[in-house]
């Protein structure tokens, strides 16, 4: 069944989202779409995609995993830290960022043990995506497989039509939600302009298949060299992006008394491969820069299927260079 | 002849006739009113180089990947400053570079223009004499180009390049960098200042871009990078971010030119002019040195007089 939610009755959705839920949303912030959380008065912008990740609310840039010390005899203590344990609820969310949760999730979740911190933020979350009717200037989500309109990832699919959203349960959580929430049923006018939205924003090409076993046989090709001319090696472009997940964990404090972290991480730092005998298999940006793109067109592929890109655009648009992956994927033989 | 195509004709040439290996200039990006480093080897390439107030980036920190190598590189005033210092540290040998120094009437600061737009995505965008012509989605602006320039340009006293093979435009087409009067130092109380500070430092990622835009950042290992003693955590807690920027500012201390590179290569808008102006202003207050002038001159910190003002040490 489709729902249908008048534009002025979102706020009121919302906020009753927000007292089970830490619920997040598109906000404006100094020119800029970001994730805020929602609190009575805000109201989401519904254009464009938010400039930081969704990744952050699961895989916080830095976060505790425990504290540690010495009980007064002497004996070890870990102590686990407080944390705000209700689920997440995300509105607005892109389908490009949904499917990059989905992409977190086979590596998080799918595999065994599961990790835990990531898997406590994510069990329960409901994700409530936004078709986008108007993809933006660095958006190409269609040539990695992904749609406007794509529904993996989410629980719910919000379609904005005139006078308000279609919403469809996309999930299993969100046929629950959906049947909790006891929407009224969208008119048969509403669904057809909803399905209208959808079409349009369908996608135009599709991805290239075989990039990743070409992009195995070519780990020692000259192109390298030119891609990563004016990289400058800082990690803007794996901060933003929504699938990259590599972190470090740390121990702050003395030998017997701190907290160990759990921090984002970046292949394009020369710290990231550092052996402790000196020795740094990834000796230049060429290397780093390398690993970077094969991580996401060949090695995750390989293992997982899709490509561990969402199209989502972040890289291009934070990047201080303007080093457009579009373009390295077109040098490469691959989509654009 | 207008610079942008004698830029082109003087890259080419150099590359025809073998004078550099490799011309490092600025061509098109991929997003409206951006620019992207170009890397020329051939003279083929020199047609789609470009100038103007899109050419945000300082192109001096590339030089260090070339040792060996002729090269001939764009340059900006502040970039040229850049330049100077490097070349002062022994860290670039003039020899082998060919500098073409370019007009520049300062260059577009990002997050003026976001603000600007206030969420309107820019599609298109092109620059018409003095105005930024702006467009989106059914919406057209244009915007005074001196309304959008880097903070760091508006403050740029010293808009010619000091250091070139050649100048472009010699002239014709006067460099008119606003000329922001000196700004007086900062009256404020230790507090509010710490507060601004605190506030610009909260936004940091410690994702480096600043450090990999930075000329005067060139260390081969950054001390942040070091495991074996850890200097820093790189957990981005606050106290990360103001330990990383603060030991930066103390090593660009009396090197940085205020070139705002830094700034601009910030995804998060964080205004590292907080610490940089005010180096720069100490710099030039206390011991009479503009960094990036003056070539014959002594590092700043490698220079020691016995009257040199000490008040500062307490
Ligand atoms: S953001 Fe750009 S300069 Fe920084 S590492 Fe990525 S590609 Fe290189
Ligand atoms: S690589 Fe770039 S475009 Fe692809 S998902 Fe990451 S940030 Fe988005
Ligand atoms: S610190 Fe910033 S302003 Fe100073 S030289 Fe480096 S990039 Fe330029
Ligand atoms: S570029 Fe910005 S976010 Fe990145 S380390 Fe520098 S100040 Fe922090």
């Amino acid at each position: 069944m489709v729902g249908f939610i008048p534009e002025a009755e979102l706020d009121r959705v919302l906020a009753r989202l927000a007292g089970p839920y830490r619920l997040y949303v598109p906000v404006s912030c100094a020119g800029r779409v970001e994730l805020g959380e929602w609190s009575p008065g805000i109201r989401p912008v519904l254009e464009g995609r938010a400039y930081g990740t969704a990744k952050q609310l699961f895989l916080p840039r830095s976060e505790e995993l425990f504290a540690f010390g010495t009980h007064p005899d002497g004996t070890p203590r870990v102590v686990q830290p407080e944390r705000d344990r209700r689920p997440l609820a995300l509105f607005g969310l892109r389908p490009c960022d949904a499917r990059a949760i989905g992409m977190l999730d086979q590596v998080f979740l799918g595999q065994d043990p599961p990790d835990d911190p990531y898997r406590e933020r994510r069990q329960g979350a409901l994700l409530m995506g936004l078709v986008c009717s108007r993809p933006g200037r660095a958006c190409f989500c269609a040539q990695v497989g992904g749609s406007p309109a794509g529904t993996a990832g989410l629980d719910l699919l919000f379609t904005r039509i005139g006078g308000g959203f279609c919403v469809e349960a996309v999930s299993t959580a969100g046929e629950a939600h959906a049947a909790q929430e006891d929407w009224p049923a969208a008119t048969a006018a509403q669904v057809a302009g909803a399905r209208e939205i959808q079409q349009a924003a369908a996608p135009a090409a599709m991805a290239t298949p075989g990039l990743a076993q070409e992009l195995e046989a070519r780990f020692e090709d000259e192109v390298w060299a030119r891609l990563h001319e004016k990289c400058l090696g800082c990690a803007a472009c794996t901060f933003f992006c929504p699938t990259c997940h590599c972190f470090d964990v740390m121990d702050a404090g003395s030998y017997d008394h701190g907290t160990r972290l759990r921090c984002w991480d970046s292949c394009m730092f020369p710290k990231f491969t550092l052996h402790a005998s000196g020795h740094n298999p990834r000796l230049s940006g060429k290397e780093r820069m390398r690993q970077r793109v094969m991580h996401k067109f060949c090695y995750y592929p390989l293992r997982f299927g899709p490509e561990a890109c969402v199209g989502c655009g972040r890289c291009i648009e934070v990047c201080p260079v303007n080093l457009d992956i579009r373009a390295v994927l077109a040098e490469l033989g691959g989509s654009e | 002849m207008m610079p942008e195509a004698a830029l082109k004709e003087l890259a080419a040439r150099l590359l025809e006739e073998g004078l550099v290996d490799l011309f490092i200039g600025y061509g098109p990006g991929s997003l409206p009113l951006r620019s992207t480093p170009v890397f020329l080897r051939q003279a083929a390439g020199a047609g789609g180089l470009i100038l103007g107030p899109t050419c945000e980036n300082n192109l001096a920190p590339y030089l260090a990947r070339f040792p060996g190598e002729r090269v001939g590189l764009v340059v900006k005033a502040c970039d040229a400053r850049a330049l100077v210092e490097l070349i002062r540290e022994n860290q670039v040998n003039r020899e082998n570079l060919y500098v073409v120094g370019v007009p520049c009437r300062g260059v577009i600061c990002r997050q003026k223009l976001e603000g600007r737009l206030a969420g309107r995505e820019l599609t298109a965008g092109r620059i018409e004499g003095d105005a930024v012509r702006c467009g989106g989605h059914e919406w057209e602006e244009a915007i005074p180009l001196d309304q959008l320039v880097h903070p760091s340009c508006a403050h740029c006293r010293l808009p010619a390049p000091e250091l070139f093979d050649v100048c472009l435009g010699d002239g014709e087409d006067p460099v008119a960098a606003s000329g922001e009067a000196l700004e007086a130092r900062d009256a404020r109380d230790a507090g509010a200042r710490y507060r601004e500070f605190s506030r610009e430092m909260e936004k940091c990622l410690l994702c480096y871009a600043c450090r990999q835009a930075c000329p005067a950042c060139y260390c081969p290992e950054c001390f942040v990078d070091r495991s074996q003693p850890a200097w820093m955590g790189g957990s981005g807690d606050l106290s990360d971010c103001m330990l990383f920027h603060l030991v930066r500012a103390l090593h660009v201390a009396g090197r940085c030119v205020d070139c705002g590179a830094c700034a601009r290569a910030c995804p998060q808008r964080v205004d590292l002019r907080v610490l940089n102006r005010r180096l720069e202003q100490e710099a030039r207050e206390l011991f009479g040195f503009t960094p990036g002038l003056d070539p014959g001159h002594k590092t700043l910190p490698g220079s020691f007089r016995p009257d040199d003002p000490d008040d500062f040490v307490k």
